[in-house]
């Protein structure tokens, strides 16, 4: 009852003026990068990262909590108006919503893709109300060994999921773990990496990390296109879109069927609390499944409604699933709820199965925050500003790249007062920028310097209690369990991979 | 046209991840050996990563060997010699972005505390305006007047939301 009690108090700290100026602000801001091509949602908090030093830390959750549910459903205008997905997300979303912009049925389209995004995004916030406290408790039974091989089995994933290149991928991951062990050791105090240097003494902090590797090396990547808007001037002569339109008609709304809504909240929710999935994928395999099952499958990649709706809710449901592990292991899936596990640790608070029981107040509004954003901000946005959208998302690009360029640099300022944090971000923007020309995922990078130190710490404390016997890692039973999960888990994703030939068809 | 992986420049990260590692690993091992009177020390998981690190870039070395060699026989451009002509047509100043954007960022965060936020920070914004936009404004003073707002704008508004906002304090000239 306690806990209900504390969420329904979440509900009502959401309310105050400031806090819900917060969650509105970070819509805004979210829907705008998650609708320019080039951004994304997870960009726009990671320039959130270092203001959170000075922000209450319940703000800075509803914040980042509402950018990223804004980024999964804004990238569908572009994709749908201008065949543009504004984010990875929306990949899908292209694929059918363009089609029926060519047909005049554009508005149509949004709506379809804002009504799923709704439903997903709710039935997701709902679950992560209901599940999180259930995977909190069954993280308690989790022992020294079964924690490190439930971390092994989150980078395992993670590495494991970057398809066509598992090996850089693995590449990315050991590097974030290598930097991860510059400073004070994580058992015994010694400096380790630290070339003799006091600076260095006390590590090297996430925010020049997530500033460099995601906002500077995404300005590097910037400055060798051409071009002085975002989105061609040419391009953006699309059909004009009339509110009335975005009504999706109850007729195609029955067809699609609350069974399918219901499934691809369910699909999108599954695969967030997996490590290393994310939206495209959610996206992906919600359609696939969408498509397999379907009446119609003749109608998908010609402008089908059903898979717009399949595609929208899941990647929106996604983004309540991936907090999931985030809250009660202390273990983020993605880059997003990486840098939330940041904005956390900034504050001194640190995630694991006994989290939501003291901290529950902190977290309740961030809830609450997911909910409402999808029920009514998702709804509103678009019928405020759908209209207009094609034109706000182009936009100049000195204007807003050096707009970008002042947040991070001087945001990686704040931290410390030093200019050290600026160097160390534009360090690891220039390194992110080789890595990403020559297909590295970033995203690895940075989830393995969140977990290394963890990943360590239980390493070495389960081998020091078992005088150094590795095989408590198959004599635990919790260990042994996440050990044949990650089997199972690279004998399906890399042995026997998925083949989805129809959608590769469409895709081409 | 077949581009043997030794010009392909693939080879250009992982040796210098190589480098790091073989530094990282020397460095680790110089600290005290891994496992000392029975018990791990602090030098063991680093040690441990640096093997994993030398056989994952051997396994990317590995493929991107075998992989060169596939790709050169079929028609298809490679895709460095696709990313060269889609480059063609974009401006000098633009094919080396990225390093004029890292020049200009190392000088800013150079000055950063020596000259304070306003001047700096005006300086380095309007210098990324010519390095994202046009690098040509035109002539007349139109478009210089443009591109000085715009710098202006964005460094007031940079001022109002870390000072006035969050209550950062920036450095001034002469602090």
């Amino acid at each position: 009852m306690d806990y209900f009690r504390e969420l329904l108090n979440g509900f009502a700290t959401l309310l105050q003026p400031e806090v819900f100026a917060y969650m509105v602000g970070g819509y805004l801001i979210g829907t705008f990068f998650g609708a320019v091509p080039g951004l994304t949602s997870m960009l726009a908090i990671a320039l959130l990262l270092p203001l959170t030093y000075s922000l209450d830390v319940t703000s800075a959750l509803v914040a980042c909590a509402s950018i990223f549910m804004a980024g999964m459903c804004s990238g569908s205008i572009t994709a749908t108006t201008i065949n543009i997905p504004g984010a990875p997300a929306s990949m899908m979303t292209a694929i059918e919503g363009y089609p029926m912009q060519q047909r005049g049925e554009g508005a149509k389209a949004l709506g379809h893709a804002a009504l799923a995004s709704m439903i997903g995004g709710a039935l997701g916030a709902v679950l992560l109300m209901v599940v999180a406290p259930m995977a909190a408790e069954a993280a308690l039974l989790i022992r020294t060994p079964g924690k490190f091989s439930l971390i092994a089995f989150a980078l395992i994933v993670i590495v494991i999921s970057q398809r066509d290149s598992i090996p850089k991928g693995l590449v990315a991951t050991t590097l974030g773990v290598m930097v991860a062990t510059v400073g004070i050791d994580v058992m015994q105090p010694v400096p380790r990496f630290t070339f003799g240097t006091s600076t260095l003494m006390q590590g090297i902090d996430i925010m020049p990390l997530v500033i460099g590797g995601f906002a500077i090396s995404e300005l590097l990547v910037q400055a060798r296109k051409g071009g002085r808007r975002t989105v061609d001037a040419d391009t953006i002569k699309a059909e004009r879109i009339r509110r009335r339109d975005f009504i999706p008609p109850l007729r195609e709304v029955r067809e699609i069927g609350v069974y399918r809504y219901i499934k691809s909240a369910v699909i999108g929710y599954a695969i967030g609390v997996l490590p290393g999935a994310g939206g495209s994928m959610a996206a992906f395999v919600s359609y696939a499944e969408a498509m397999r099952s379907s009446k119609h499958p003749e109608r998908y990649g010609k402008g089908s409604c059903e898979g717009i709706a399949a595609a929208e809710g899941a990647n929106n449901s996604m983004c309540s699933g991936a907090f999931v592990p985030m809250l009660s292991f202390g273990i983020p899936g993605d880059p997003t709820t990486a840098i939330v596990l940041g904005v956390l640790v900034i504050n001194g608070l640190q995630p694991g199965p006994q989290f939501l029981d003291t901290q529950l107040h902190l977290v309740a509004p961030m809830f609450a925050a997911l909910l409402i954003s999808a029920l009514v901000l998702v709804p509103l946005t678009l019928y405020l500003l759908g209209p207009y959208f094609v034109r706000i998302v182009s936009i100049r690009r000195d204007v807003l790249y050096s707009s970008i360029a002042v947040i991070a640099l001087v945001g990686s300022y704040v931290a410390t007062y030093s200019t050290f944090q600026m160097a160390l971000a534009l360090l690891f923007g220039v390194l992110a920028y080789v890595l990403r020309q020559h297909k590295y995922p970033i995203a690895c990078l940075l989830l393995g310097f969140v977990l290394g130190p963890s990943l360590e710490e239980y390493c070495r404390r389960a081998l020091s209690i078992n005088d150094g016997n590795p095989m408590v890692f198959l004599t635990s039973p919790d260990s042994l369990f996440f050990l044949l999960l990650t089997a199972v888990f690279y004998y399906f994703m890399v042995v026997r991979k998925p083949k989805t030939p129809g959608i590769q068809n469409i895709a081409s | 046209m077949k581009l043997p992986y030794a010009f392909s420049g693939k080879w250009i990260v992982p040796v210098l991840l190589l480098a790091v590692t073989t530094i990282y690993l020397v460095e680790a091992l110089q600290m005290m050996p891994p496992i000392k009177r029975g018990d791990i020390t602090a030098s063991f998981f680093p040690v441990v990563l640096a093997v994993i690190m030398y056989l994952s870039i051997g396994i990317v070395i590995w493929q991107g060997r075998s992989g060169s060699g596939k790709t050169a026989t079929v028609d298809t451009p490679p895709p460095a010699a696709a990313e060269t002509q889609a480059e063609a047509g974009v401006p000098a100043l633009n094919r080396f972005g990225a390093l004029w954007v890292t020049l200009a960022t190392g000088v800013y965060i150079g000055v950063f505390s020596i000259i304070g936020y306003s001047v700096s920070t005006f300086l380095y914004v309007l210098l990324l305006t010519f390095l994202f936009g046009n690098p040509r404004p035109g002539k007349g003073g139109r478009a210089w007047i443009v591109k000085v707002s715009a710098a202006l704008l964005i460094t007031l508004l940079g001022y109002a939301l870390f000072e006035l906002i969050f209550q950062v304090r920036l450095p001034t000239l002469g602090t």
